[in-house]
């Protein structure tokens, strides 16, 4: 892989590990009311706290708040949130971009119209639809965020699919008289997998920029679970009164995390094609 | 006559070119009635331009490809669509006949375990189709792309005699080599047919290469079967032959 | 005056410390009018030695030595990129697949014509013209017609004649055709073999065609050079050497061609494959795989003469100098 692909999957498992680690890296909980002071309300960065000798180095919230701590959290949420949903989509797009490539005729149809048909629907209203019928909550944005995705992977697990059931292993494998979903787990899918992937890595930054959106409208988690939109949104109010770091910073995590998304499917793409390989 | 081992009756094949809105519904007629008779232990040659139907054919044959019309028989019985055990197929491109995720040992052991052929130990059971095929079975744990062409060729043809066909079906198999590995594979071919017994189909576009291996030989023209000949017979025949209408 | 000569053209391909050697000091010379065949195998160096006459290298495929002259002006002193201009219009190729030439969004008139005014100061209806007397020299019906088509609305054979009136349309002295009908029909091979040889015939065109069928350069060519890991191993003219072959490996060729024996027996092969050339092998490159290999084939065998305009690279050619 090229050096800006290991660079931005090192930055992608660093991003991943602070977000695991959370409850060790952050100096206080910040759903733990009990460890807020509100007396540390909207302190610049690098302020020190009143009472305690800690250190709030990217300032604190309205509620006074560590923003490093909540940042942290949020990512946490942000992450979860966008990797559950990419795998769900990616496992429900392939299997049905699968049997559409290896049917053909009346299932191909009726699977691909379907796509069609969530394809035109601008992927932030069904997802505020969905919201709007089922409220808040980790599990329902994940669902939200899988019915407005998992079209993209059927369409392109069909593409790639019909391109690999064109060639001779395939045959060879039916002659052989394979199980069908042997012939579609083991042959066809790991030939596809680099365009998926590819795909995947542009999708998980989708999701997660979808998911900040959706709280940052306060539509997608409740406030107790707030994710990277939710503290870009709660600083918004702020944000001309010079207080900027209650939601800049929330704000340049969330582009370094989608930069190195999409760094990541873009050496992914490079090295799924032939035509770029040598570069 | 006694039966032969596979009869192919009355196949045609045509495809819809067009047949979208105020577009003129347009075929294209691949196969047109065509028959053909394959005794066991036989080689068979099938010679024809690209685009004379030959390689729509073998797949029919080998059930790969549903015929618009007519009816397939092995010994006597009607075959149903679809592929059938005793039929394999040995393809042109041996690279993407090949699933280039799969080892070598995979690409020949998988089927064999699944249909429950493989008494004894795997590696074993591989080590000898690989060496059958005149291959190290050292090269077990290889990917296809760590082979080179000939040694592709010969992954194919192991992988098609692994499942114990009685019928093999050559679709241009030595066409992509060069002269020299398609000379090993016409060797290895009659080798392994007179061992095994195999009945041989072999589709190609160079009249040399089937007048050497098979002892009939049936010319294909626009879809049609155009001549059919005892190999020997067709040796004073020009080439022109080939695009008579 | 050679139309082209080839002195000791060199050809690594990878990095500078462990080079292959996939051509090495290839030495050929084509006259007015000539068809030399140049036969071997994949992975012989014929490709790589037309696409360094055509200057078509790129990396990791490096020109090392040797020189190059096209019509009497020596050639390999000027960098590829410059090469590629000033042999514009005295060289042309054709490849075995006729869309490595051909775009596929422009029709087949806007191609030509380009090619034409690229080179020429001609106008375009003039240029149009010149298009149409191309397309029915190569034996394209309703050529009026095919000047309006898409390169994908032609079939195979027509696209390769087409990709055929696109090089010979600026009369080039030089024509390298790369497999140009191994994709082809026996017939439609012999089509295009038979247009190649008339317009040479007519126009004094040399034509060095490159094939790994030594069926095609029998019935078509006036000397054959023979390659073996990336050697010219035999050369002299195609009757001759067909018929007689000097070189152990050319001998090996011919055997191999089903109907050289009676049907039903095995044909003759050789054990092995051609060897790795990074680096190549010390002595004859031949030996490992060769029947008449003795001690002596460890030093590497120079270019020896074989009779009348025959050379060989062997100690024990099967034909004596005379």
């Amino acid at each position: 892989m090229s050096r800006r692909g290991w660079f931005s999957l090192i930055l992608l498992a660093a991003l991943l590990l602070a977000a695991l680690l959370a409850p060790w890296l952050a100096s206080q909980n910040p759903y733990d009311l009990a460890t807020l002071d509100i007396l540390d309300a909207r302190l610049p960065p690098g302020s020190a706290a009143l009472d305690h000798g800690g250190t709030y180095w990217l300032g604190t919230d309205a509620q006074g708040r560590d923003m490093l701590s909540a940042m942290l959290y949020g990512l946490r949420i942000s992450l979860t949130v966008g990797v559950l949903s990419t795998l769900l989509a990616l496992t429900a797009g392939v299997v049905l971009g699968l049997l559409a490539a290896w049917h053909g005729r009346w299932v191909d149809a009726l699977i691909m119209r379907v796509v069609d048909i969530q394809l035109s629907f601008p992927a932030i209203l069904l997802a505020l639809v969905l919201l709007a019928l089922t409220g808040p909550g980790v599990s329902k944005i994940v669902l939200a965020l899988l019915a407005a995705q998992w079209a993209y992977y059927a369409r392109t697990a069909r593409s790639a699919a019909l391109v690999e059931c064109q060639k001779d292993y395939v045959a060879a494998a039916r002659l052989l008289r394979l199980p069908t979903w042997r012939i579609l787990l083991r042959h066809v899918l790991p030939n596809c997998l680099p365009t998926l992937l590819t795909v995947a890595a542009l999708q998980l930054a989708a999701a997660i920029s979808l998911e900040a959106t959706l709280s940052f409208l306060g539509l997608g988690l409740p406030v107790t679970e707030p994710s990277l939109g939710l503290l870009i949104a709660n600083g918004f109010q702020y944000l001309l009164s010079g207080r900027y770091w209650i939601s800049v910073f929330p704000g340049l995590l969330l582009v370094v995390v989608l930069t190195s998304c999409n760094l990541l499917a873009d050496a992914l793409r490079q090295r799924a094609d032939p035509r770029e390989a040598g570069r | 006559m006694n039966e032969p081992l596979f009869h192919a009756r009355n196949i045609s094949q045509s495809y819809i070119l067009a047949n979208g809105w105020r577009q003129r519904r347009s075929t294209l007629q691949a196969l047109d009635d065509v028959s053909l008779a394959l005794h066991a232990g036989e080689a068979v040659g099938i010679v024809g331009e690209s685009g004379s139907g030959k390689s729509t054919l073998a797949r029919i044959i080998a059930g790969l490809l549903p015929p618009t019309a007519g009816e397939r028989f092995w010994q006597g019985q009607r075959l149903p669509d679809g592929p059938r055990d005793g039929i394999q197929m040995v393809f042109q491109d041996a690279a993407s006949a090949l699933n280039p995720r799969a080892r070598v040992a995979e690409l020949i052991a998988e089927a064999p375990r699944i249909h429950g052929l493989i008494t004894g130990d795997e590696s074993d059971f591989v080590a000898t189709q690989l060496s059958r095929v005149g291959l190290d079975p050292q090269l077990a744990q290889r990917y296809p792309h760590q082979l080179s062409g000939g040694q592709r060729a010969r992954v194919g043809i192991a992988r098609a005699l692994a499942v114990k066909p009685q019928l093999l079906v050559c679709d241009e198999a030595v066409a992509a080599l060069d002269v020299l590995i398609q000379a090993q594979i016409l060797n290895l071919l009659q080798q392994l047919r007179r061992e095994l017994g195999l009945t041989l189909l072999f589709i190609s576009h160079d009249l040399g290469v089937v007048r050497h291996l098979c002892e009939r030989v049936v010319v294909m023209h626009h879809g049609r079967i155009v001549e059919t000949a005892a190999a020997g017979q067709l040796v004073g025949l020009p080439q022109a032959s080939l695009s008579r209408s | 005056m050679s139309v082209l000569d080839v002195k000791d053209l060199t050809i690594h391909i990878g990095d500078t410390k462990s080079p292959a050697h996939a051509v090495d000091s290839v030495s050929l010379h084509i006259e007015r009018g000539e068809v030399v065949a140049l036969v071997g195998e994949s992975g012989s160096g014929k490709t790589l030695t037309g696409l360094a006459i055509a200057g078509l290298l790129d990396p990791p495929l490096r020109r090392v030595g040797g020189e190059i002259t096209l019509l009497g002006e020596d050639l390999s002193a000027l960098p590829e990129r410059q090469l590629r201009r000033r042999r514009g219009d005295r060289l042309a190729m054709v490849f075995q697949d006729p869309m490595a030439t051909l775009n596929p969004v422009l029709r087949i008139e806007t191609q030509l014509v380009e090619t034409i005014r690229a080179h020429r100061n001609v106008g375009r209806s003039a240029a149009r013209d010149e298009a149409l007397a191309m397309l029915d020299e190569v034996g394209i019906t309703f050529p009026a017609q095919r000047l309006r088509a898409y390169p994908h609305e032609l079939s195979g054979g027509m696209r390769q004649r087409v990709a055929i009136a696109a090089a010979l349309i600026n009369q080039p002295a030089l024509l390298i055709a790369d497999e140009p009908t191994t994709a082809l029909d026996v017939t439609l091979q012999a089509q295009i073999l038979a247009l190649i040889d008339q317009y040479r015939r007519d126009h004094g065109t040399a034509v060095l065609w490159i094939t790994h069928d030594l069926g095609v350069a029998a019935g078509f060519a006036d000397r054959v050079l023979v390659m073996y890991a990336g050697q010219i191993v035999e050369s002299g003219p195609c009757a001759r050497v067909l018929h007689a072959p000097a070189h152990p490996y050319t001998a090996a060729l011919l055997g191999a061609i089903p109907g050289s024996v009676p049907p039903g027996t095995p044909l003759a092969t050789l054990p092995g494959q051609p060897p790795s050339l990074s680096p190549p092998p010390e002595g004859c490159r031949f030996r490992a795989r060769c029947p008449r290999a003795e001690a002596a084939c460890i030093a590497a065998p120079p270019q020896v003469a074989a009779g009348e305009a025959r050379t060989v690279r062997c100690f024990f050619p099967l034909v004596t100098p005379p």
